[in-house]
């Protein structure tokens, strides 16, 4: 079986709408995951009783068992004990829970690197909590946790693939479900897999320009 | 509806499956990310844009694509076929192998340069520098994040099941078509999961301390990311 | 100090003898598909001394039981077909219903025994032969059918939304009749699909009608189940095969023949809870043509 140039083009509507949802999902979900993974650093950093063991145990759970099956726990199980979600609700859910034990880990790194003094230049201006942590913490280490946080949803974009698995016509299932309708599937795995490329390719540039940026700038602080 | 004791038989003979292919893919990712990584830091530019062409492909797709490539493409192409596990192993291999060059190259470029252009001064054939000089010191270094990614390749490892393998995942789906016990199948699976990257985990840990030798190590790291916690 | 340095070369000569072996293996079980090499089909299943046969998880219709063991109304047949050819053995390749027909032209499979139904386009992909399990569809809907649910037209009309299996007759007969796309849950086994419709997901679930009853007496949450759906009037499952093993398949169905001859046949559709007579009144040509 050879290569169809006129069938590979036919798929392409289809593949880009997927390739939509896609980044939609990896958008969401990182936004789900940032939020979270700041939350979970905060407490952690703060020590609060009972929540902070708890969560720790949560992450290290999450971070040590595969998304796929987190996804099916979150697709098949969770209609048992509430609402069910819609696919991508649940996509959204799984992939932003399982990257914010991630992100918590980068910017508890990122807190950490923020040096003592700016912590008592807070303390002795008599600073509100509030104001400490938006006007001195965050805008500190927000520059070296920005290229961590970048690639993984760099990496996020590329494991969405598996929501396919609970329903979602991401790029991937947009490509299975094309060959299926024509019994070909060499064209479409082959398209979706050049998509992926056209978009991590220059992300992953940016990311680099990003990080060199980071370092030369660490590099002007510590000089 | 299966006892506690058919379920626990039925994923066990997954577990045997996930175990397999964790480790000959991780044996396969270390090869192939010590050549590549190596590849990467050579002069030539024959050998270092074909290693970084393989990188960029492998990590810039999706291993499920890979996956389901190898599975049903690669076939009609080429005539021949790879067994549902030795594809498998092979993609994750290749794919996981694209992440550890990476680790391998920055832990080499780490090496302090001294010591290379000694082993220039000392004319001491290039593989035995490499073994002697160069590796025992860039290992303390990969460790760390070597078990970072070896857990990443067993949880990766689930993704096997969408394409008839029959590791842990595909037994607890087996097991909710067939009975419907959803909790039970995946509870289990996700604690045996839990267990074997607390395992990696733990592994590493000692591995670390064993290789933790002469100059180079990781021993000022490390006590620097502890402070901090 | 050597102690270490020891330890060191044992573990990276262990992990190359690894690599080594797996990749022995790799190719030990690396064959040739169809189209490279010039051996029949049976020579190879005897050699090998089993047949590899796709099943999916699909109750009654094909699956691996627990024990590992292929079930299933249409891999038992094949099998006593099989045995009556000389294969004595069947190996499952457990898949969803998408992953068929790319398994079998990938050379994953010998054949697919998941109970494909057969219809137009996949007539015109891949060798059936004669039909074994002959049945047909209805709806699993909500506790007492409140949307009055009797026909995929019924679906589109009143705007609900559809669970269906991905890759299967149903999946392209609610698209052909006009259930869009977005009102569509394409799932990747018949469980799901119910799932859906328990869940609230969905409204109803289109799908063979003895596998949603086999799902209603698995137990869990309680729904109906509606009156075959008369888009669909017949459904009809057979033994998929390559377009390259056609001299197979013309054994195939002698063998087929003789076990619906000697009441074999019968008594495994009765066991799964099928009737023989419905299957051997219907044949591969009539139901090539449903379309889809």
């Amino acid at each position: 079986m050879t290569w169809d140039w006129s069938y590979a083009a036919s798929l392409l509507p289809d593949l880009l709408h997927g390739l939509v949802v896609t980044v939609q999902v990896t958008l969401l979900a990182s936004a789900l995951a940032i939020v979270l993974g700041i939350g979970m650093a905060v407490t952690w950093h703060l020590r609060v009783t009972v929540l902070s063991p708890l969560l720790l145990g949560f992450a290290r759970v999450v971070r040590g068992t595969p998304l796929l099956v987190q996804l099916y726990i979150i697709f098949f199980l969770l209609p048992d004990v509430m609402p069910a979600l819609s696919p991508t609700t649940s996509a959204v859910l799984g992939l932003g829970l399982n990257y914010s034990c991630y992100m918590a880990e980068a910017v508890r790194a990122g807190l950490a690197g923020v040096p003592v003094g700016q912590w008592e230049v807070a303390t002795a201006l008599n600073l509100p909590p509030r104001k400490m942590w938006t006007r001195i913490i965050l805008p500190e280490m927000i520059a070296p946790t920005l290229p961590v946080i970048g690639n993984y949803i760099n990496s996020m974009f590329k494991i969405s693939a598996l929501v396919s698995a609970i329903s979602v016509v991401d790029v991937f299932n947009a490509a299975t479900i094309a060959g299926n309708s024509t019994y070909r599937y060499l064209e479409p795995f082959t398209m979706v897999g050049l998509l992926y490329l056209t978009v991590s390719i220059p992300v992953t540039i940016l990311l680099r320009l990003a990080e060199n940026r980071v370092a030369q700038r660490q590099g002007s602080h510590a000089a | 509806m299966l006892s506690l004791e058919g379920l626990l038989q039925f994923v066990l003979s997954g577990l045997q499956v996930t175990v397999m292919i964790t480790v000959v893919s991780l044996c396969i990712a270390l090869m192939v990310g010590l050549l590549v990584g190596c590849a990467r830091l050579s002069r030539h530019l024959a050998v270092r844009w074909p290693a970084v062409v393989f990188v960029e492909v492998f990590r810039g797709t999706s291993e499920l694509v890979q996956l389901f490539w190898a599975f049903y493409a690669l076939p009609i192409l080429t005539g021949y076929q790879l067994s549902p596990i030795a594809a498998a192993c092979i993609v994750l291999g290749l794919n996981q192998g694209s992440y550890i060059s990476e680790i391998v190259r920055s832990a080499m470029l780490a090496v302090p340069r001294a010591q290379r252009e000694a082993v220039v001064a000392l004319n001491l054939p290039v593989l035995t520098a490499f073994r002697r000089i160069i590796l025992p010191q860039a290992i303390p270094r990969m460790l760390p994040p070597l078990g970072n990614q070896a857990i990443d390749l067993l949880k990766a490892t689930s993704i096997v099941s969408m394409v008839t393998v029959a590791d842990m995942t595909f037994r607890a789906q087996q097991i909710r078509t067939l009975t419907g016990q959803t909790l039970e199948s995946f509870g289990i699976i996700l604690a045996l999961y839990f267990a074997l990257s607390s395992i990696i985990g733990f592994g590493v840990k000692l591995c670390e301390r064993r290789f933790a030798i002469g100059p180079g190590s990781s021993e000022s790291g490390r006590s620097k990311v502890r402070v901090a916690a | 100090m050597p102690e270490s340095t020891l330890s060191r070369r044992q573990i990276l000569s262990g992990a190359a003898s690894l690599v080594a072996l797996g990749a022995l293996a790799a190719c030990s079980k690396t064959e040739a598909t169809a189209a490279s090499g010039g051996q029949s089909l049976l020579d190879r299943m005897k050699q090998r001394g089993y047949a590899n046969i796709g099943v999916a998880n699909e109750l009654p219709y094909s699956f691996a039981g627990a024990d590992g063991q292929v079930q299933g109304v249409e891999p038992e047949v094949a099998h006593a077909v099989l045995k009556r050819l000389g294969v004595v053995q069947v190996k499952g390749v457990v898949g969803t219903f998408a992953s068929m027909i790319p398994s079998l032209q990938a050379g994953q499979m010998d054949m697919i025994c998941a109970a494909l139904f057969i219809k137009e386009s996949r007539c015109a992909t891949i060798l059936f032969s004669e039909p074994d399990a002959v049945s047909n569809d209805s709806l699993a809907v909500a506790n007492g059918n409140p949307h009055q649910l009797k026909s995929i037209k019924d679906i589109v009309a009143s705007g609900v939304r559809l669970s269906v299996v991905g890759g299967t007759l149903e999946a392209t007969t609610a698209e052909t009749a006009g259930v869009t796309k977005d009102r569509t849950l394409l799932v990747q086994d018949n469980k799901a699909g119910v799932e859906a419709l328990t869940a609230g997901r969905v409204d109803a679930y289109l799908g063979p009608t003895l596998t949603i009853r086999t799902i209603a007496n698995q137990g869990g949450p309680k729904f109906d189940i509606s009156e075959p759906v008369p888009e669909i009037p017949v459904t009809g499952a057979g033994v998929g095969f390559r377009k390259a093993d056609d001299a197979f398949l013309k054994l195939y169905n002698e063998q087929l023949k003789a076990i619906q001859q000697s009441g074999e046949f019968a008594t495994i559709l009765q066991k799964w809870g099928f009737d023989a007579n419905v299957a051997m009144n219907t044949s591969f040509a009539e139901l090539c043509k449903t379309p889809g």
